[in-house]
């Protein structure tokens, strides 16, 4: 369990009021069906969020009927899933597994390619060097020493992510993280994969709703219904059917028709710490068959903000997420455009899509037998592809919390609460720092980022720690943190930040073995990108032969 | 008091880091550079010489640190005329902006709040690399003012946003006048 | 170096081939085989499954050895055992896809092709391709023989451990052997019949595995797994200085 914060001893987070209901006296748990089990799960929603967390639930939960938990989720046709989250973390392998599908139906239903980390350009100076890679794999030694403080000493030439892991090498040659005769899910680097998100919905949702006994609903929700003790009791549909559950996971997107419109908890906009609120969208078709596919994200700073480019094995996305507070709708699309320009790919035939974003996330993602997962709980800027890692975890804590009555539910949701109220901050600081790093003064957009009252206490004081304390495990107090102290070493180091470590706290055996763990890199990358195919070549013979199981 | 790591990049130039210094075997002759009082001025202004020589100060210290140059090279380096520099960069100015616009930035430049946005930057670099005291480093609100004036304006777009100046030219320049001086040092 | 050339009853006419495994295609320690071949595999040698470099797909192939270029069972030039499999036999000859386009969507056509730079080849002593009347020999047929049952033992090979992994009924197996003179080999790569999933496994699956005739190989590769240590054996007698003798034709192969 994370740590937690000292018990306040028996005050439940007070339900928020929504219509007409009677608030709970404080200082008494929410009673009334104190025995009644939890067995009956809604899902409101069907995009990606939704799916994820049928699939975790029913997949750990696998009983169903009189005796077993009772799955359904409730979408309605016409509200299109969203579709720009396409980018996963490591921890995506471990949740398909759990869900039960196969890699090789994944990649080859949902155009997925291997994502092995992001590649960031122009971030730092902007000038025509300017790149630094956050791979996947952790560094060379992770689990004996940090290597951080060493690499310092030794006035690198190379960066610190090439130095110091092997991932890096693969990634700029486009290579693939593992070979045809791996097994699913295995590699050779850690990998996650870019999707598309619009065809991985529908392949989790067959997958559920054949597989694993998920019930599924095409209807519209009119009325959201309290229990009167905090509580939702059913849901009304257009139809007029009822759908009664003891607990109701909110999926429903931006629109957050549980958590925001019937519960009304609050929004916690973090507009003024990360400033982007708008982003241009286009696909980009590949010129040929032949065209590598990219290992990375590949995350480009602009005037006032950033592209990504994302490469899947049928198209690329690309899109410019910006800052309307410094940058017109049309100058965005403008500077996106030139982007596109510069690689030849602008066409008359793209079409742009424009996308507001609401940068921020709720006080409280569990409230009475309520939760949020997704974008209905919050969404920050996807520059290090946080939303559906964030899903998975909220499944499996979901999974993990679940009560087995509803006396219990109150506690699960504040265990809830505390840990994913720590994982939004850590995302929010982790993001941030980006900015904080750069040096760029060519624009308000980026001086801006850097004024003291845009960043946040937690990450001033990390930082003020960082520079004579080499980031490592022990900085972070929770068992499960979203980014671990090898990406906060990426970044660091990666954008030229120089801790400057106590001499007397390092010693020659450890920068000898740092020597060996430096040469021991280079030579796994000259070998291993021997070895690797493309990603193109493995991921068309994986259409072709599937990967076996074994 | 830790020791700290020894090395550091320019301002706005650190692109200048990337170049690969040339083996240094003979003195490469300068090209003559066209005067351009109005764009020398102006690169005065901009402390473009400060910038150069704190890049090359730390390259050749790095090569002090691997033992390819000896420390004397290192102090001969610190006291040397950098005014090619100086001189290169003007030449690129003038060609690439107009007389307007290389006044426009001047006006910003040798004005109290274009000091303070070069010391802004400058100290910028200092805090992101985590070299500072850690203390807040911001400008005042006229400076930002001016600031974003002149990024709005086309001269700075062309010298801070686009940096139409540092062509192939420009680095091929630059890396010639160092190569020389590098030479000379050496001796 | 591979120097593959279509067969063709006027240039090769005077061709001659000697009827015998040459060193430069029999020296590796595994070599692919096809299920039809169990029947004799199963007399003399250990039967497992690869992964295919191309497919990552399973294929079943024989160990001779255990390194890269030692195959215990030909020594001298002389095979030691009565049947060889077919991927050995049919050298120096292979197939080559016909150019130029067929219907559409049909396999192309495949010729006899020899290799040209095998030392096999002579113009003096051995085996004759084509007869004076540009006929191809009774050895040339024989050999498209054996490329045929080849190219239609593959497919039957693929759909064989296709079929086997959906099942679930192969895993990995690590061989780890000492050898008299206390030398180890360890051996990855390769994989055999789960044999707790065979016993596991639904009567309906085993029914489709026996009418599809799939039973009995599987049953054959868990029974060839007994030769390993034959093969160990052979080993031994190498490392002991023990010249391999000669074996009698359909000889026991069994430990020494």
């Amino acid at each position: 369990m994370p740590d937690r914060p000292e018990q306040r001893p028996d005050e439940p987070a007070a339900p928020p009021v929504g219509a007409g209901e009677q608030p709970a006296p404080p200082g008494e748990q929410p009673v009334g069906r104190g025995d009644q089990p939890v067995r009956r799960i809604v899902i409101v929603g069907g995009g990606t969020a939704g799916w994820i967390v049928a699939g975790v639930l029913a997949s750990r939960y696998p009983r169903r009927g009189e005796d077993g938990v009772a799955i359904t989720l409730i979408e309605s046709r016409q509200q299109p899933p969203i579709g720009v989250g396409e980018g996963t973390w490591p921890t995506i392998r471990a949740t398909l597994k759990q869900i039960g599908v196969s890699e090789t139906d994944f990649l080859r239903e949902c155009d997925a390619s291997f994502k092995q980390g992001s590649q960031f350009v122009k971030w730092v100076d902007a000038s025509d060097s300017d790149t630094y890679w956050h791979p996947f794999t952790l560094p060379a030694d992770y689990a004996d020493r940090n290597l951080a403080p060493y690499w310092l000493e030794g006035l690198p030439q190379a960066g610190f992510a090439a130095s110091v892991c092997f991932q890096t090498e693969l990634c700029s040659q486009a290579l693939a993280p593992k070979l045809i005769t791996t097994p699913e899910f295995a590699g050779l680097a850690n990998y996650a994969y870019h999707l598309d998100a619009g065809k991985f919905a529908p392949f989790l949702q067959k997958h559920c709703v054949g597989k694993l006994g998920v019930s599924h609903v095409y209807d519209e929700i009119v009325q959201v219904q309290s229990d009167g003790h905090g509580g939702i009791a059913h849901l009304v549909t257009k139809s007029g059917d009822l759908l009664a559950a003891d607990l109701f996971i909110d999926c429903s997107g931006f629109a957050a028709l549980l958590i925001g419109k019937h519960c009304g908890v609050p929004f916690r906009s973090m507009k003024d710490v990360l400033f982007i609120d708008k982003a241009w969208a286009v696909q980009i078709p590949y010129r040929d068959d032949a065209a590598p596919i990219a290992s990375a994200t590949v995350s480009t700073a602009q005037s006032s903000g950033w592209v990504w480019d994302i490469g899947l094995t049928s198209r690329r996305g690309v899109g410019y997420v910006f800052s309307s507070n410094y940058l017109s709708d049309d100058r965005a699309l403008e500077e996106l455009q030139a982007y596109l320009a510069a690689r030849g790919d602008l066409s008359s035939e793209l079409s742009f899509r424009n996308i507001p974003i609401n940068s921020g996330y709720r006080q409280e993602s569990w409230v009475g037998n309520c939760v949020a997962v997704g974008l209905s709980a919050g969404f920050l800027e996807p520059l290090e592809a946080s939303a559906i890692v964030m899903i998975e975890l909220s499944a499996k804590s979901i999974a993990n919390l679940l009560p087995g009555c509803r006396s219990g539910m109150w506690q699960a949701a504040r265990i809830f609460n505390d840990t994913f109220r720590y994982r939004w901050e850590r995302i929010v600081d982790f993001l941030k720092l980006h900015y904080v790093l750069s040096r760029r003064t060519d624009g308000r957009f980026w001086i801006d980022n850097r004024r003291i009252e845009s960043i946040p206490d937690s990450l001033r004081e990390a930082m003020d720690y960082w520079r004579h304390h080499c980031p490592w495990h022990e900085d972070f107090s929770h068992r499960e943190e979203v980014f671990s102290a090898a990406s906060y070493q990426y970044i660091l180091y990666g954008m030229g930040f120089q801790t400057s470590a106590a001499p007397w706290l390092l010693n020659d055996d450890d920068r000898n073995r740092a020597r060996e763990a430096l040469s021991e890199t280079a030579r796994r990358a000259t070998a291993l990108s021997a070895a690797l195919p493309g990603n193109r070549d493995l991921l068309t013979r994986i259409r072709r032969y599937g990967l076996q199981k074994i | 008091m830790f020791i700290r790591p020894k090395w550091i990049g320019g301002a706005c130039l650190s692109a200048l880091l990337s170049f690969v210094f040339p083996s240094v075997n003979e003195v490469c002759a300068q090209t003559p550079v066209p005067e351009a009082p109005a764009a020398k001025a102006l690169v005065q202004a901009m402390q473009v010489q400060e910038s150069v020589r704190i890049a090359l100060e730390a390259s050749v210290q790095r090569d002090v640190q691997q033992g390819r140059f000896t420390q004397k090279v290192l102090d001969c380096v610190k006291t040397s005329n950098l005014d090619f520099a100086t001189d290169t960069y003007a030449a690129a100015v003038a060609a690439a902006l107009s007389p307007q616009e290389i006044k426009q930035a001047m006006a910003f430049f040798s004005s109290a709040e274009g000091r303070g946005y070069l010391k802004y930057s400058a100290a910028q670099e200092l805090q992101a690399r985590g070299l500072s005291g850690g203390e807040s480093v911001e400008m005042s609100p006229k400076e930002y003012s001016a600031t974003s004036k002149f990024l709005d304006s086309t001269a700075g777009k062309k010298l801070l946003q686009d940096r139409v100046h540092e062509t192939a030219e420009l680095k091929a320049s630059l890396a010639r006048g160092m190569a020389a001086l590098l030479g000379q040092c050496r001796r | 170096m591979v120097n593959l050339v279509v067969l063709d009853s006027r240039t090769h006419r005077n061709v001659r081939v000697a009827p015998r495994p040459s060193r430069e295609w029999a020296e590796i320690n595994v070599v692919s085989v096809v299920p039809r071949e169990f029947p004799r595999l199963v007399a003399h040698y250990p039967i497992f499954f690869t992964k295919s470099a191309e497919s990552g797909r399973f294929e079943p192939a024989v160990l001779l050895g255990f390194q890269r270029t030692e195959n215990l069972f030909f020594a001298h030039g002389r095979w030691d055992v009565a049947y060889v499999p077919l991927q050995i036999q049919r050298q120096p000859f292979s197939l080559m896809p016909r150019r130029g386009a067929g219907p559409a969507g049909s396999q192309p056509s495949l010729d006899v092709a020899l290799d040209l730079d095998c030392s096999n080849i002579q113009t003096q002593e051995g085996e004759r391709l084509f007869l004076d009347d540009g006929a191809p020999s009774k050895f040339l047929q024989d050999i498209t023989s054996i490329l045929s049952a080849l190219v239609s033992g593959s497919r039957e090979a693929y759909e064989f451990t296709g079929r086997l992994a959906e099942l679930n009924l192969v895993e990995p197996v690590r061989i780890d052997v000492e050898f008299v003179d206390r030398s180890e080999a360890k051996l990855e790569g390769l994989y055999w019949i789960a044999a707790a999933a065979l016993k596991a496994l639904p009567a309906a699956q085993l029914a489709e595995l026996r009418d599809r005739g799939f039973l009995e190989w599987l049953y054959f590769q868990m029974a060839s797994v007994a030769h390993m240590s034959g093969l160990v054996a052979r080993k031994n007698q190498v490392l002991s200085g023990v010249t391999a003798a000669r074996r009698p034709e359909g000889g026991n192969a069994g430990p020494a």
